[in-house]
């Protein structure tokens, strides 16, 4: 042993010769402490002003000249607890300028509570006889396990000797060993530097230690271990360390970024055998350095979400998942955007839910992922990979190709590879419905929600175990074609993602339903949201959330439907209801349903009275899904009391809302997503009679809150063009030259579909014509329903995302009624691009509507599309120009009143009316 | 556009003017009913869900009660204005006179909208309405029903609470309650068998054999699907009926020369009115034009769906056999189509009357609230029959006498009931 080498370290030399003298058991006690007492000035800065003082028992040994002093440091002598007496050590002047009350550091003060410790063990030691054992084994002959163990790797595998002899000096440092920082900062450049030639700027290479010196570093913390710590807690320490960086493959695997499926599924399963959930298998860095490359293999690179999902998934959360992720096995493919958020979404759920019966109690469906490179497999495969370039082509292009494409996609043939692994899952699902999802790396992200662009399809999963597959097989295609739809092409365009190489992760998931009689659906299903942005009282704040729900599957909560009405509650004020009056909520109530038909093996859409005549008491939760219609009193059924041949039962959803956990529930769900993602959330539900499970979550898209602004006064009658005053939020747009007016009288009496559809044409093609954001559309009913185009212009999202605001008019005659259909995905996508949306009532008393300017201002429908000059009694394009030279259309809408106006003013006004 | 609004009460007042020059009535009782005679104003005090509190203005307007208690429904709006609830009031003592039920006018609101309020604060409000008037309301009083906003569930909220503050059982406080709660059987079919009773006794005046008679109905809604079932009981046939499509967004007519059967109709009509064209059409009835009910070949017309259906633009379509119209709906004729079927000197039952079926239904449910002793559906339609029958036949006679216009007549006879009512008690 090389004592000298401690000269860097005066505490740490001082603590080995009063462990050499503690060896000496020869001594008397009393001896030995005096000798102490005269060594332990040597540890001190100033040694030659230090004095040391031990008390033990009645007997005082001090070191000479003792004195009592002002700076004195203290620290007792225990013995099986009790105080035995006390180490002393005084400086008797104070040399220290910097601190003038203590002249003491932190690591003198450890040195006297450490040599207090020593002197406790070693008197505990002598009191209950000579043992071997007890006394600091640094001297002895036999070597205790832990060392043995270091020495023994020394010798065979140097890189895990040094790697547990780093963790050794780390734990020292971390319990304060004295001393110990110094050994370390050897390796600080800065200080090595000093000693080596000045000639090394900061640009320079750094000197390289001298292994010698090293090693001597090693075996000299190996000794302070000895001294400081007891060897029990060394031999599990080290242990421990060893099983942790045995399970280093694991870490090893993550960083590399590339590493085939098939390996890190491996790997992840073995780690979670060889090791048990709770036991600290890795080190805390170690783990969340795993926890945080599976979150970017497999989840996501967005840093905010990694943020987030390294707080909540644990290692074996991915052990669990990866049993269900499939697809190319040498690829690197991730799960998806939409497949993160679930499966975030469910483990926040989880962990947050702990001890709250009604939390804990929420599923998910059984799901098998299919990674995003599946996608490269199946163009590589048909030779289709020349279709990369379709999203740069002109719009036109790729919305009169993509039909066909659909085609190509369902014919074509997937790898036999991916074919095995569709029957793998298929064969864990089992039989009954399933839904195939997209999940696309770019979808479900905040700002890109990418709601309802890619296809979601629904499966009666039926028949023969071939037709099963075969199904399963077509709807991937279908989905994987989606990618290629103008929808979503569009859409990444307007945020600059076209860029961006998309690809497309596929989620199967079981449906969440009963099978009843025939059909198979859930006992309702829809989605909630954090804020609600849509609120029908002004009681309500954007903070109380707001739920759209609908008996059977959500696809009528999900999308715009036409000729239905879904139920909606704000979960934060469940006792403002939309609907009041027993005839309005007859009249608003839902009519539809849609249901997997498990015989015809199709998606339908069903009245459903019929259902329910056909179902009866089967239907799940009926009783707290429906009321009972008597003439005009609504009462909720007791079970079992519901007679669906002769009761009129309308969809009110008064017993889930009064007399279930339902509404907390969902309140709470929404509030622990909303805290653990920090920010608001949209999810999806549905619940089978049994469970609330969770289907999806994202984070909600927003409509920043424009300020407030006022109507403005004393705007001239004939300047103005409408008003509202139902369903208004607050913003203001100005600087519109154009105005699109699809006349509802005229789109009533389109005698036929062609027709129809030609309108959703026309506007889609002036969307694309008029300047961006300096044109309005106007026109009646629902537009962008799924189903009857007759209520409301049939377009989609890419017809309308160049406009600046959307005016849906109700008129008296022709039964248009807009939806309050917040929540919907077309809705969503309004909000997401900041089109504003407003709701016109022009027959109700109060609201004014200058239909004659809709109707005598020039139409410049020809100018832009020659073509139309059948539609133009129905479309009216106005160009305020040619109108109303240097004037602009201005809308200025107040959500606090209510109220919302669109005016005529001139440009370049400075706000005259304000 | 604020003043140029409308006043309803104004416009009650000038209808009444003009009766009481035809009657020459005194002035005093001009005076005296040109105004209610009582109305009450009060706040309520709610405490909110919140915790808050936030006073609603409450009215009752009695507008007369000499021929007994007021009748009228309560109505809770944001924008309700006093003179509306005074226009109603003044109207609701006109047909209860016109159908001879000793009923007064009432009506009654509060400036609130519900759909602001939860069940608990509209449940506050009813019982803050009723202890503010439980003095001068009551079975023989004024009796309260549900109206505009108002339902059931309001109605057996401040009859509880009338209950409580009188300390006993009044079911006839207020109608409009659920059957088993007080309310009364027959309420489903009471308008359209009323309007059915009125068309009988027309025809009989003019010596039509009911049996062979045939009626065109507009709209398939409540009042026109129990007009069809009776006057298929009394062997008349409905050869169509037009009703709104709420999937194609607009009106047909189904036509079956042979008659619509009413259980049929149950069966294809939903509870929007709108009838299934599929099991029409299994029916083997014709699908014609929405405007088409007014083309038929009938005996008679029963607009039964909304105000101005019979028009300037169709009312030259009618054919020459129509000899009956029976307003079913509130205004359903244009005064430009009332001139044309006054001079073609075609029989009109006018709304007040063919619709009083409900109001006389209310009266039958107070009825037999106040003897606790509940009728079968056979014995409050017979009630009702007799009740139609006999005010039909006063205007009828009133018209015949007076050589005037149905619709004339009856305001006439309503006005000069209520106005010998308060001149026997000596009032005026």
């Amino acid at each position: 042993m090389t004592l000298q080498t401690f000269g860097q370290s005066r505490e740490l030399q001082t603590i080995f010769q009063i462990a050499k003298l503690l060896a000496h058991h020869e001594l008397a006690l009393g001896q030995i402490l005096q000798r102490v007492a005269e060594e332990l000035p040597k540890g001190f800065k100033y040694e030659e002003v230090c004095r040391a003082c031990i008390h033990f028992g009645d007997a005082v040994y001090q070191s000479p000249d003792f004195r009592v002093s002002t700076w004195t440091l203290r620290a007792p002598i225990l013995v099986k607890g009790e105080a035995v007496g006390e180490v002393e050590v005084v400086y008797l002047e104070n040399r220290s300028s910097r601190a003038p009350d203590s002249p003491f550091h932190l690591d003198q003060r450890k040195l006297v509570d450490l040599t207090a410790l020593k002197l406790g063990q070693d008197a505990e030691a002598r009191q209950e006889g000579p043992s071997v054992g007890n006394l600091p084994a640094v001297y002895m002959e036999k070597k205790p396990e832990w060392r043995a163990i270091l020495d023994l790797l020394g010798e065979i595998d140097p890189n895990l000797h040094h790697r547990l002899i780093r963790r050794l000096m780390n734990h020292a440092t971390k319990l304060g060993v004295p001393g110990v920082h110094k050994m370390i900062a050897q390796f600080d450049p800065a200080i090595y530097a000093q000693g080596a030639a000045s000639s090394h700027g900061s640009n320079a290479p750094l000197p390289k230690r001298d292994m010698v010196v090293l090693r001597k570093t090693f075996a000299e913390i190996q000794d302070v271990a000895t001294i400081v710590f007891e060897d029990a807690e060394l031999n599990s320490l080290i242990k421990q360390w060893m099983k942790q960086d045995k399970l280093g493959f694991l870490a090893l695997a993550t960083e590399k970024r590339d590493i085939p499926l098939v390996e890190i599924t491996e790997i992840v399963d073995r780690f979670c055998r060889e090791t048990r959930e709770g036991e600290p298998a890795l080190s805390p860095a170690d783990d969340q350095n795993v926890r945080v490359a599976l979150i970017r293999r497999f989840l996501t690179d967005n840093l905010k979400f990694i943020g987030i999902a390294k707080r909540h998934l644990s290692i074996y959360d991915f052990g669990k998942l990866l049993g269900h992720v499939t697809g190319p096995a040498q690829g690197n493919g991730k799960m998806g955007g939409k497949a993160a958020g679930l499966i975030l979404a469910s483990r926040i759920l989880k962990r947050e839910g702990k001890g709250k019966p009604h939390i804990e109690s929420i599923r998910t469906p059984r799901t098998w992922y299919f990674t995003s490179d599946g996608i490269y497999n199946f163009l590589r495969h048909n030779s289709l990979e020349d279709l990369w370039s379709l999203k740069f082509a002109p719009l036109d292009e790729v919305r009169h190709t993509f039909p066909y494409l659909e085609q190509v996609f369902k014919n074509s043939f997937f790898s036999l590879e991916m074919y095995h692994q569709f029957q793998f899952a298929l064969d864990d699902l089992g039989e009954g419905p399933l839904i195939v999802r997209s999940s696309s790396l770019l979808e479900d992200s905040e700002g890109t929600a990418f709601s309802g662009k890619y296809r979601s399809l629904f499966l009666a999963n039926t028949g023969t175990r071939e037709q099963r597959q075969e199904a399963l097989i077509d709807a991937v295609a279908e989905v994987y074609a989606s990618v290629f739809g103008p929808d979503p092409i569009e859409y990444r365009a307007e945020r600059g993602l076209l860029d961006f190489v998309e690809e497309m992760g596929i989620i199967v998931q079981r449906v969440v339903g009963q099978k009843v009689g025939k059909y198979f659906f859930p006992a309702f299903a829809g989605v909630a949201f954090s804020h609600n942005e849509f609120r029908w009282s002004p009681r309500i704040k954007r903070e109380d959330g707001i739920v759209r729900m609908v008996a059977g599957l959500g696809t009528r909560a999900v999308d715009r439907v036409g000729n239905d009405f879904p139920f909606m509650l704000s979960p934060g004020q469940p006792n403002l209801r939309v609907n009041v009056t027993p005839d309005q909520v007859l009249h608003y109530a839902q009519n539809y349903i849609d249901v997997i038909n498990l015989e015809t093996g199709r998606f339908e859409t069903l009245a459903i009275r019929d259902v329910l005549e056909q179902t009866g008491e089967e239907f799940p939760l009926l009783e707290k899904i429906v009321s009972v219609n008597e003439d005009g009193f609504l009462k909720k059924p007791m079970k079992g009391m519901v007679n669906v041949a002769t009761d009129e039962l309308v969809v009110t959803f008064a017993g889930l809302c009064e007399q279930t956990e339902f509404v907390g529930q969902i309140r709470e769900i929404l509030g622990i997503l909303q805290q653990a993602m920090g920010s608001p959330v949209d999810l999806e539900f549905a619940h089978d009679g049994q469970h609330l499970h969770l289907l999806q979550c994202r984070p909600q898209a927003r409509m920043e809150e424009d300020h407030h602004v006022s109507l403005p006064h004393r705007i001239p009658f004939e300047r103005k063009l409408f008003s509202a005053s139902k369903f208004v939020t607050n913003g203001q747009i100005s600087d519109i030259r154009y105005l699109v007016y699809v006349d509802p009288e005229e789109y009533r009496k389109l005698p036929d579909l062609a027709d129809l559809l030609g309108v959703a044409e026309v506007v889609s093609r002036l969307n694309a014509l008029l300047p961006r954001r300096q044109f309005i559309l106007m026109g009646p009913g629902r537009w962008g329903s799924r189903g009857d185009v007759t209520l409301g212009v049939g377009i989609t999202y890419s017809g309308i995302n160049n406009t600046k605001l959307l005016v849906e008019i109700a008129r008296k005659k022709g039964n248009y009624v807009p939806d309050l259909s917040f929540g919907t995905h077309f809705f969503q996508d309004l909000v997401e691009a900041k089109i504003h949306y407003l709701a016109l009532y022009p027959d109700e008393e109060g609201n004014l509507f200058n239909e004659e300017f809709f109707l005598k201002s020039p139409n410049a429908l020809i100018r832009f599309l020659p073509e139309y000059t059948r539609l133009e009694r129905c479309v009216r394009v106005i160009d305020l120009e040619e109108v109303l030279p240097d004037c602009e259309l201005n809308v200025v809408m107040d959500g606090d009143k209510d109220r919302a106006l669109g005016y005529i003013r001139e440009r370049r006004e400075h706000h005259p009316d304000h | 556009m604020a003043d140029m609004a409308f006043n309803p009460f104004e416009m009650a007042q000038k209808q009444f003017d003009a009766v009481a020059e035809k009657l020459d009535l005194d002035q005093g009782s001009r005076d005296f009913l040109r105004t209610p005679m009582r109305e009450y104003h009060f706040n309520i005090p709610v405490r909110m869900d919140s915790g808050t509190t936030k006073v609603f203005k409450g009215f009752r307007v009695q507008h007369n009660d000499a021929r007994g208690p007021a009748k009228g429904g309560i109505r809770f709006h944001p924008h309700e204005t006093v003179d509306t609830v005074r226009a109603l009031a003044t109207w609701m003592t006109w047909k209860c006179a016109v159908v001879d039920i000793p009923l007064g006018g009432g009506k009654g609101g509060v400036i609130c909208d519900p759909r602001e309020l939860s069940d608990r604060e509209q449940e506050q409000i009813c019982r803050g309405w009723m202890r503010s008037v439980a003095r001068n309301v009551g079975p023989v009083q004024d009796v309260p029903a549900p109206d505009v906003m108002t339902h059931g569930q309001h109605m057996l909220w401040m009859m509880d609470e009338y209950e409580h503050l009188m300390g006993g059982q009044y079911p006839g406080v207020i109608t409009g309650k659920p059957v088993g709660m007080g309310g009364s059987l027959g309420r489903t079919e009471a308008t359209g068998y009323g309007v059915v009773y009125t068309i009988r006794e027309a025809l009989k005046e003019l010596g039509i054999d009911i049996k062979t008679a045939t009626a065109s109905v507009q709209g398939a809604g409540n009042v026109g699907q129990y007009t069809v079932d009776l006057l298929q009981k009394y062997g008349a046939k409905t050869i169509a009926i037009s009703c709104w499509d709420n999937n194609d967004k607009k009106a047909y007519t189904y036509r079956c020369m042979g008659g619509i059967d009413f259980q049929k109709l149950l069966a294809a009509i939903d509870k929007f009115g709108t009838v299934d064209p599929a099991k029409a059409k299994s029916y083997g009835w014709e699908q014609l034009d929405g405007d088409a009910w007014v083309e038929q070949e009938v005996t008679v017309l029963v607009p039964a769906a909304q105000e101005n259906m019979l028009n300037g633009s169709n009312v030259h379509k009618m054919k020459a056999s129509v000899k009956v119209i029976a307003e079913g709906a509130n205004g359903p004729t244009t005064p430009e189509a009332d001139a044309e079927i006054c001079k073609r000197g075609i029989f009109m039952i006018p709304d007040f009357l063919c619709n009083a079926g409900g109001v006389t239904c209310s009266y039958f449910e107070q009825v037999q609230n106040n003897m606790n002793y509940y009728w079968e559906k056979e014995e409050v339609l017979n009630k009702l029959d007799q009740k139609m029958t006999n005010a039909f036949k006063a205007v009828s006679a009133m018209a015949r006498e007076k050589k005037v216009y149905m619709r004339d007549a009856a305001y006439m006879i309503s006005i000069k009931r209520v106005a010998e009512a308060c001149h026997l008690r000596g009032w005026v």
